[in-house]
């Protein structure tokens, strides 16, 4: 019978380790936002810290980390590690890796940094932490992240897991070979700096853990923690629905075919014989020629993420333990199970796809604490060449979030922070124009999803353009009689004379000073019949300009008179009697 | 003729006044319950009944320094300004969307924070300004007018304007404020105007345009509670010079730049104490503190190493629970400079309740000062924290609190039995405790996001614990925390009225100017304090500041070229030369070291901010000593009760002491409790406390144990 730790220990002491753990994580994240040179880390927080136990397996994370991405792939690199340097791992090691196929990162530029921390001689555990770099290599700019690569070796340098530091001795040939295959050396140079600071607090936090805990307990604490989540998360499912649902979403095209790709979920849950949760994508599509496939880890962790909100709360680590009790079921050589050489850059396209059709199938089996589908993912950057440096833009635009089962979805939100004008104009020769909800962008329903957003960006000098969005011809899909939100576009000079549509995925797209570049992130969808709506929060998405009058009256069957902002009830009643079709 | 500061710290439950006597030192001191509905009216009433009291002594003030909860409250209640909010064409989503950030990782369902400006009275007007300052777009003065009047037919009492970097070209939104003022003005309305440039000169949009929405929402609020206070201040006392309000950051400014920076008094009063705590443990030589202040509605931490306030310069306000962390938007982030403290709904009068799953809960919800815990007898039947600690036998049966509320032990346990005993299927007793240890556990963690989640040993620090109720529960955190030493302080009660009367006049100004750091650029960077100290002088003057007291220091928040978050360094003197300007970058450089544990002495720098700290030096309090005694304190126990201590999971009898008759030097065996009028300290099985010079009480574990 296999033993659970954490019986054995002392709950109170537990919670204060817990805490610890956490917060050496937090402060860790903390230091690389604060000192590295990437716009991603610094300005967006797209970055984060966790914790490897002596045997390769992540036991806990910091408390807010850069996305739905968590640690819980980074068993298998933990699990290399000690297989390739077994004994000679020693005090003063510091592994770097980035090769999303071997689990872990789930694009290039997610480069992670792994610490093995001794403590009198003994392995306790492994520091990590991973930022997301601005470039790492490849044929365009910023290429790691966009979806326009046909195969992995054009997204970047890749690299397996190798020591950079070896007992504390700096291995100057692997630095030389990752800074002449990226752009922006020097700037990449003072990342590291950053992640190594970020290890070395980290790793000094455990060694005062172990002073005051002594060795064994903290080990014993370590895996208790795995334990734990595992414990929390099976009371958890034994608490909640037994059931199957399932749900399909699609994302628009690849390279060279305008079929849209699916993905397919069913998730089954069941108490018995021990409580399990069943995800199977079995009939999602095959793998992409565009760069917008998932390594198999990248899903299970999507689905971990998702069942994190569904079930527990941020009191419960993501650990290994946490994995145990699910089964993922993913076709081999899939979209969402790719294998390399495919590319992966903009895998966040699919993987919020995945995330979003668990959402929508589980939506009425989890009315609390579940959304419907959001608006997808957009993400641009200006770049060029500035005398021997580069300069390298990056950023998302945030859409509509999804409805939930008793509330609106929030207007223009996303995972990772925006880059606001001012930090953007003092760094890149680029000029911020406008960030504006989209009226009527709005997946409606009884309660509707968040309002879709309008960004501009007029370009100050000749660059390259990169993109990847989705959602532009499949867009964010309504539940239980919702609607689906506005579709997504890319627009180079929308309110010029000769507007362009810009392809979804692309690079080193030549641009003109004095260019505009529009992203039109589209709407969440909606959740329940627009006719059930309350007047009264339609009457004040017309005020706010949210939702226009006409749209009230068609879509809502809600009259509104804009000259006393009052609800027609008499014509309201009529027009909803009448049961009009929606869109 | 006598001069008295008067300090006077409105708290959720209690008002206290403390008036000290700058010539002997004597502190005066009342306690009266709060007045919710006018909070002038608590404020009027304790001077008068002061003066009254010190009649023979002719008063005269020369200040009252002021701790408020006028502007927390209507943030946390929502009754600010009607408010429009102006800003650059194609901006003005930028107050709702924030950082598009999704408010809560971990759950699907947390909303942003309703914008203080629904999108109907948020307007655009044309203008833009470049990077570097020049003119793209010239700002559309009729349409700044249009939007203005369109605002004021609303209805909006105040309208915040944040134009795209004004921090660097303050022109459009200067013309904007005088434009929107007229239309007030022709309206025969009495509005508020805010412009970004005026309140946060720094980079980054959004948290500028929220903090401007902050300040202009609060500002009407403000000015109506400071006028009316002013006037019956001056009705009472002519001669009063000034009326200061305590800031967020712990120092006071006078009534007119407070109204003009709303925004920097949400934490007035419990900056206040974290003050006091400061100057206590310099006081006492102790370098490494934790303050930790409980009154009736809330309890707060704060740590300290060097004995001085640690500051955070980025926080939102309008939440339930405070503290430096922003990028949730669950609030409104503020640019400012505010003491660093963490705040829990844990207070004496926080009420407590079984939730639908049997579970024990304390707080939020406070039974404040109307009608107050069930044992004061004034109406309250909910049971609270307060109520808890009179059935355990904490607090004193037979007490008067502050002097005004007679205690009755049986209102409490009506209240504990009918409301947590009976339906938890426990002794009224049983109940009591558990309400303890639950407010026990939410302050404990209060105390380890200071402390342990911040890298801090709490066992390294004295624990300063003041307010009405935090003696009571101080001995039991220490025990949970392994906190080696508690100092219960004089006037534990007045403790944060104590602080007004220590804090400095005290003032912040900031520019942004993003300069490369060589020496070509000195004369700008002068230029840019120069510009500051003009604005430092004038604040000064504007706050009757003579020039013998006044204090001007300096620093720059300086960053690696490529980095986005700069660290502040103070600076000696302006940098003059360029072997002045090579010593500021040698402690950048160790200061990046010392925080961030890496650095580079060859990558270039850059200011991304100049800053300017004006202050008066005021004379110091001086503290009284009391009078010295031997060890032994049985003079001062006034009798013997039965207690709850949850060590030994019984009642102890237990000796009482009278805290005015104790004298330096007592020892006080634990368990025990002592008794004034503004506080019940407990001193737990295994404890004990000293009575040091100036009446403090240490707590540290006894050497038996």
């Amino acid at each position: 019978m296999k033993s659970r730790h954490f019986l054995n220990v002392d709950p109170v002491a537990m919670e204060i380790v817990l805490n610890a753990f956490m917060s050496l994580c937090d402060e860790s994240q903390a230091i690389l936002v604060r000192s590295a040179y990437s716009t991603n880390i610094k300005e967006r927080k797209d970055c984060s810290a966790w914790l490897l136990d002596h045997e390769g397996q992540p036991f806990c994370g910091g408390r807010f980390s850069g996305g739905q991405y968590n640690n819980s792939g980074y068993g298998p690199v933990g699990a290399r590690i000690l297989e390739k340097f077994g004994s000679t791992i020693q005090d003063g090691d510091v592994f770097v890796m980035n090769d999303p196929y071997l689990g872990g990162p789930t694009h290039l530029p997610d480069m992670s940094f792994l610490k093995p921390v001794f403590y009198h001689g003994k392995l306790l555990c492994f520091v990590c932490n991973q930022g997301h770099w601005a470039d790492v290599g490849g044929k365009a700019p910023a290429q790691g992240v966009v979806g326009d690569a046909t195969e992995i070796y054009q997204e970047g340098l890749r690299i397996p897991p190798v020591a950079l530091y070896q007992g504390g001795k700096f291995n100057e040939d692997i630095y030389e070979i990752m800074l002449s295959n990226m752009r922006g050396p020097h700037e990449r140079a003072a990342d590291i700096r950053a992640h190594l600071a970020a290890l070395q607090i980290a790793e000094r936090r455990i060694h005062e853990l172990a002073e005051r805990f002594g060795v064994d307990d903290l080990i014993t604490y370590m895996r208790a923690l795995i334990d734990y989540s595992e414990t929390r998360l099976e009371k958890a499912i034994l608490n909640g629905p037994e059931g199957s649902w399932c749900a399909t979403d699609y994302l628009d095209d690849d390279l060279g075919s305008d079929d849209p790709i699916p993905v397919k979920v069913q998730v089954c849950i069941q108490h018995k014989p021990k409580p399990n949760i069943i995800v199977d994508f079995t009939g999602s599509g095959p793998p992409a020629r565009w760069g917008i496939n998932v390594a198999g880890h990248g899903t299970w962790q999507m689905v971990i993420g998702v069942f994190r909100n569904l079930l527990v709360d941020e009191t419960v680590p993501i650990n290994a333990g946490f994995l145990r009790p699910f089964t993922v079921v993913m076709p081999e050589n899939s979209l969402i199970n790719a294998k390399p050489p495919a590319a992966v850059g903009a895998r966040t396209e699919t993987t919020y796809l995945v995330r979003d059709s668990i959402l929508a199938a589980v939506m009425d089996a989890f009315p609390a604490k579940s959304r419907a589908p959001w608006h997808g993912v957009h993400g641009v950057g200006f770049s060029n060449k500035e005398g021997d440096r580069y300069f390298i833009h990056y950023q998302t635009v945030g859409g509509g979030g999804g409805a939930r089962t008793y509330k609106d979805g929030i207007d223009s939100v996303h995972e990772v922070l925006n880059l606001p004008v001012e930090p953007m104009e003092l760094q890149y020769p680029v000029r911020g124009l406008r960030l504006e909800y989209i009226t009527d962008s709005e997946g409606a329903g009884t309660y509707r999803g968040g309002l879709g957003v309008r960004q501009d960006w007029e370009v100050l000098q000749d660059v390259y353009l990169a993109t990847h969005s989705n959602r532009h011809k499949k867009p964010a899909p309504g539940v239980s009689d919702g609607k689906p939100g506005a579709v997504s576009k890319l627009i180079l000079n929308y309110d010029s004379d000769n507007p362009i549509v810009l392809p979804r995925e692309t690079s080193n797209y030549p641009l003109t000073k004095g260019d505009v570049v529009t992203v039109l992130a589209g709407g969440g969808g909606g959740y329940g019949d627009p006719l059930k709506r309350n007047p009264l929060s339609v009457l004040a998405d017309v005020r706010n300009g949210k939702v226009s009058i006409w749209r009230a009256a068609d879509i809502y069957g809600v009259v509104i008179d804009a000259k006393s902002w009052a609800v027609n009830e008499s014509e309201t009643e009529s027009l909803r009697a009448k049961g009009i079709a929606g869109d | 003729m006598t001069n008295f500061r008067v300090g006077v710290d409105i708290g959720g439950t209690f008002t206290d006044h403390l008036w000290y006597d700058e010539r002997t030192g004597e502190m005066s001191v009342i306690k009266i319950p709060t007045t919710p509905g006018d909070l002038s009216e608590c404020f009027i009433q304790g001077i008068q009944r002061m003066a009254k009291q010190l009649e023979a002594k002719s008063p005269h003030i020369p200040y009252v320094a002021h701790g408020t909860t006028v502007c927390s409250n209507a943030l946390l209640e929502r009754k600010g300004a009607m408010l429009g909010f102006i800003s650059t064409r194609g901006f003005r989503d930028i107050l709702e969307i924030g950082r598009q950030v999704e408010p809560d990782q971990f759950d699907f369902t947390v909303d942003r924070a309703e914008p203080l400006v629904p999108r109907y009275l948020r307007k655009e007007v044309d203008e833009r300004i470049a990077i570097d300052g020049t003119v793209i777009n010239p700002l559309s003065e009729a349409e700044c007018r249009n939007v203005a009047r369109e605002l004021i037919e609303e209805g909006v009492n105040a309208i915040g304007v944040c134009f795209l970097f004004s921090f660097i070209n303050n022109s459009h939104e200067i013309r904007a404020k005088a434009i929107i003022e007229e239309e007030f003005k022709l309206a025969g309305i009495e509005g508020f105007v805010s412009v970004s440039s005026g309140i946060a000169a720094e980079f980054r949009e959004f948290e500028r345009a929220s903090t401007v929405a902050v300040a202009a929402y609060l500002a009407p609020v403000l000015q109506g509670y400071i006028k009316k206070l002013e006037h019956d201040l001056t009705m009472m006392f002519p001669s009063t010079s000034k009326l200061y309000i305590m800031e967020s950051a712990g120092g006071l400014v006078g009534a007119g730049t407070a109204i003009n920076n709303a925004h920097t008094t949400t934490e007035s009063g419990p900056a206040a104490g974290v003050v006091a705590a400061a100057e206590l443990g310099r006081l006492l030589g102790r370098s490494n503190l934790v303050s930790f202040d409980m009154g009736g509605t809330t309890a707060k931490a704060s740590l300290m190493e060097d004995a001085s306030p640690r500051l955070a310069f980025e926080f939102e306000v309008g939440t339930e629970q405070h503290g430096a962390f922003t990028t949730r938007s669950r609030g409104y982030p503020v640019r400012t400079a505010m003491i660093d403290l963490v705040e829990c709904s844990a207070g004496g009068g926080s009420i407590s309740w079984v939730d639908s799953a049997g579970v024990l809960k304390v707080g939020p919800q406070s039974a404040g000062a109307i009608p107050g815990p069930a044992s004061y007898g004034r109406g309250g039947k909910l049971p609270t924290v307060t109520d808890a600690q009179v059935v355990l036998g904490k607090i004193s049966p037979d007490q008067a609190l502050g002097g005004e509320v007679l205690i009755d032990p049986v209102n409490a346990k009506v209240a504990i039995v009918a409301e947590i005993a009976n339906k938890l299927g426990m002794t009224a007793f049983q109940a009591a405790q558990g309400i303890v240890e639950v407010a026990n556990a939410q302050m404990e963690g209060i105390l380890r996001v200071v402390s342990v989640q911040r890298g801090f040993d709490p066992r390294d620090f004295t624990l300063v614990a003041f307010g009405g109720a935090g003696p009571l529960h101080a001995n039991d955190l220490a025990d949970a925390l392994g906190i080696q030493e508690v100092v219960i302080p004089r006037f534990p009660g007045l403790f944060s009225a104590q602080g007004l009367c220590q804090a400095q006049v005290s003032n912040e100004f900031v520019r942004t100017q993003v300069t490369r750091w060589n020496a070509g650029n000195l004369e700008g960077m002068l230029g840019a304090f120069k510009t500051l100290e003009d604005r430092a002088v004038t604040w000064l003057n504007s706050e009757g500041i003579s020039n013998d007291v006044r204090m001007i220091t300096r620093s720059m928040d300086i960053r690696y070229v490529g980095q986005n978050w700069e660290l502040t360094v103070d600076l000696d003197q302006y940098p003059e030369t360029e072997v002045e300007l090579e010593e500021a970058r040698l402690k950048f450089i160790r200061l990046h070291q010392q925080m961030y544990a890496h650095s580079s002495d060859t990558d270039p720098l850059e200011v991304v901010s100049f800053r300017i700290h004006a202050y008066a030096k005021s004379p110091k309090l001086k503290v009284r000593k009391i009078r010295k005694g031997s060890e032994d304190s049985s003079k001062s126990c006034i009798g013997v009760r039965e207690v709850y201590f949850k060590k030994v999971d019984g009642s102890l009898a237990c000796s009482i002491y009278d805290r005015v008759k104790l004298l330096g030097s007592n020892v006080i065996d634990g368990p025990a409790v002592i008794e004034q009028l503004d506080a019940t300290t407990v001193i737990n099985p295994g404890y004990v406390g000293r009575v040091d010079d100036y009446g403090n009480i240490y707590i540290t574990p006894s050497r038996k144990s």
